[in-house]
């Protein structure tokens, strides 16, 4: 039987839809049974979905990417 | 029992979930569109296009950045990826098009990275200690492995929410920019690129299991901002 801390070691793999059947039926089961659990998966869902869907991340600039041509130029 | 709670709908569902692929922010080219304009962008920069090559290197840039900085650090990775642009263009002719470019790229990043840190000595740091906040702290647990410290309420809890609050927005990113670099590339391999744990695995040089740790430990950071937000609405 799976405790709460198992669960949010676990919780990740749970979500990617992991092949172990055991884990499967024991995370089904504790949250059946366990209303924080739920909780922490549902937030967790909630997380990864708002971070895919927020997360920027710095561009590269066309002054940098031109200077990188350059340096190819040059060790051509 | 078991059988009871199954037919009723009491047993929760394992919801399998793939990373959702963002869309690139102000792209109007369809992923289709966007392939077969970049091996045209590919074939010109072959034919000795600089524009075109300089397309590539902004599109692609930022991503080999991240992974090289989870290998070789911070301070090297620009250098690295600078290196693994000049490789890149000296072998484009050879590229077969047989995975996508960025995979290809990824790779040259990744061997210019593993080759430079194990020149410069250094260790890939796993960052796959729990940070005192996080919620896998032995201390969030009591001694049967219940939640002495339960997760908190939301208020916002649902994705429309979430997704009105724009200073929240603000601190998921500056968060991302706090992660150390390994969970950083991790997290944006993983849940911004759907790459595999195995690709993870292979482009870092760690394995499957501790890139699912890295993954977990980014999230839940992420989860920790949005539990400050919810309870003060700042960071």
């Amino acid at each position: 039987m799976l405790k709460c801390k198992d669960v949010a070691h676990r919780a990740g793999e749970y979500l990617e839809g992991s092949p172990d059947k055991r884990l499967k039926w024991q995370m089904r089961l504790h949250l059946a049974m366990c209303r924080h659990c739920r909780r922490f998966v549902r937030h967790l869902t909630l997380t990864q979905d708002l971070s895919t869907s927020v997360a920027q991340f710095e561009p590269c600039s066309p002054d940098k990417s031109q200077k990188i041509v350059q340096k190819i130029r040059s060790k051509s | 029992m078991l059988y009871y709670m199954q037919h009723h709908s009491l047993l929760p569902t394992a919801p399998v979930r793939q990373p959702r692929k963002a869309p690139p922010k102000g792209h109007l080219l369809s992923a289709a569109n966007h392939h077969t304009d970049e091996k045209d962008l590919v074939f010109a920069a072959i034919n000795g296009n600089d524009n075109a090559y300089a397309e590539l290197v902004q599109r692609h840039h930022s991503i080999m950045v991240a992974v090289a900085a989870a290998i070789v650090g911070p301070s090297l990775a620009e250098d690295v990826v600078q290196d693994a642009w000049v490789s890149a263009h000296r072998a484009l002719a050879k590229f077969e098009h047989r995975s996508s470019l960025k995979t290809w790229l990824l790779r040259i990043v990744s061997n210019e990275a593993l080759t430079r840190a194990k020149r410069e000595s250094r260790h890939i740091s796993l960052d796959t200690q729990a940070d005192e906040s996080s919620y896998l702290d032995d201390d969030n647990f009591n001694r049967w492995g219940h939640w002495a410290n339960k997760p908190p309420y939301w208020h916002l809890d649902t994705p429309d929410a979430l997704l009105e609050e724009v200073d929240l927005h603000h601190c998921i990113n500056k968060t991302l920019l706090l992660l150390p670099p390994t969970q950083r590339a991790v997290f944006r391999l993983r849940d911004m690129e759907q790459t595999s744990f195995d690709q993870i695995s292979e482009l870092l040089g760690v394995s499957a299991a501790n890139a699912r740790v890295l993954v977990h430990r980014a999230r839940l950071t992420l989860m920790n901002i949005i539990d400050s937000y919810q309870e003060t609405g700042r960071c």
